[in-house]
């Protein structure tokens, strides 16, 4: 299979070569490495044999590779109408935006999740030691966010009242955050219960010290 | 609809020549797409706790959604 990462290509120039590169990928210059492969042959007296210089082109960091696998995979999917990107460096995150966000999001943000789960799946095998992507979707991960410490100070409130509360199955990040919130509360400490994908989060009233 | 898991599943495999993948229209219009790989990259494309074939499922629900149509899809051992 074609690496999509990688452009082969003959240049008279580095310049010219990344002006290829740039818009074979539709990237920003620092997102691809440049090298030469076999240098040019200028050839019996600069006429006869000449042949450009091969160059190797490609992309040098996980968020560039992964705006072109998300980019495949959401045209493939049928999400290719007002489709765009963009990188947050700083984040290591990639907005998506498509004239379809509710369907790219999904209920829960599950259709996200998964294309997340698999857009970094595909890149672990190409940069290993790079920090894994966020996907994300108009502001749905701000409002994500929103919801989960909504859901925490109720989970303390109900365990304040009635002595313990459980939450719904949660993935890691987003008992982390409640975990988080739960140990501020000195009265209240948690903990989570369950298997694989279906951990919950329980909190509970602490007993008074005598 | 196969394309779409086609171009996933040969991107996450070792043996990407090895995969295999069929489509058909049963009789209630549900599509179904066969999906069969080397039995070392099993793991790959199911994932931990089926994580890997559930996102599949997911996109492949979207695409399906999008056209108005339902699809399935079955990863032979």
């Amino acid at each position: 299979m074609e690496n999509l990462f990688i452009l082969d290509c003959q240049a008279d120039s580095l310049d010219e070569a990344v002006q290829k590169g740039l818009a074979h990928f539709g990237c920003r210059r620092t997102d691809i490495d440049v090298r030469i492969v076999e240098a040019a042959r200028t050839g019996l007296f600069g006429l006869f044999g000449r042949r450009p210089a091969r160059y190797q082109i490609s992309i040098s960091n996980r968020l560039a590779a992964g705006r072109l696998v998300a980019e495949r995979i959401l045209v493939l999917a049928g999400f290719e109408t007002g489709l765009e990107f963009e990188l947050r460096d700083a984040d290591q995150e990639l907005v998506i935006d498509t004239d379809l966000n509710a369907l790219l999001i999904g209920k829960r943000g599950v259709t996200l999740d998964g294309l997340e789960y698999l857009v970094n799946g595909i890149l672990d095998r190409h940069f290993p030691d790079e920090r894994r992507l966020t996907l994300d979707c108009g502001d749905f991960r701000q409002r994500q966010r929103e919801q989960v410490r909504r859901v925490a100070r109720e989970l303390v409130e109900e365990a304040r009242s009635k002595g313990r509360a459980m939450s719904e199955p949660l993935p890691a990040d987003q008992r982390q955050v409640i975990h988080q919130w739960v140990r501020s509360c000195p009265d209240c400490s948690s903990r989570s219960e369950g298997q694989g994908p279906f951990k919950k989060v329980s909190v509970v009233r602490n007993r008074k010290r005598a | 609809m196969k394309e779409l898991i086609e171009f996933i599943a040969k991107s996450l495999v070792e043996n990407p020549e090895a995969i295999t993948i069929s489509e058909e229209e049963g009789e209630d219009g549900t599509i179904l797409i066969k999906l069969a790989a080397a039995q070392e990259d099993m793991g790959r494309i199911i994932g931990k706790q089926g994580r890997t074939a559930k996102a599949m499922r997911t996109l492949l629900n979207a695409k399906a959604t999008r056209e108005n149509k339902r699809a399935s899809l079955q990863i032979m051992e």
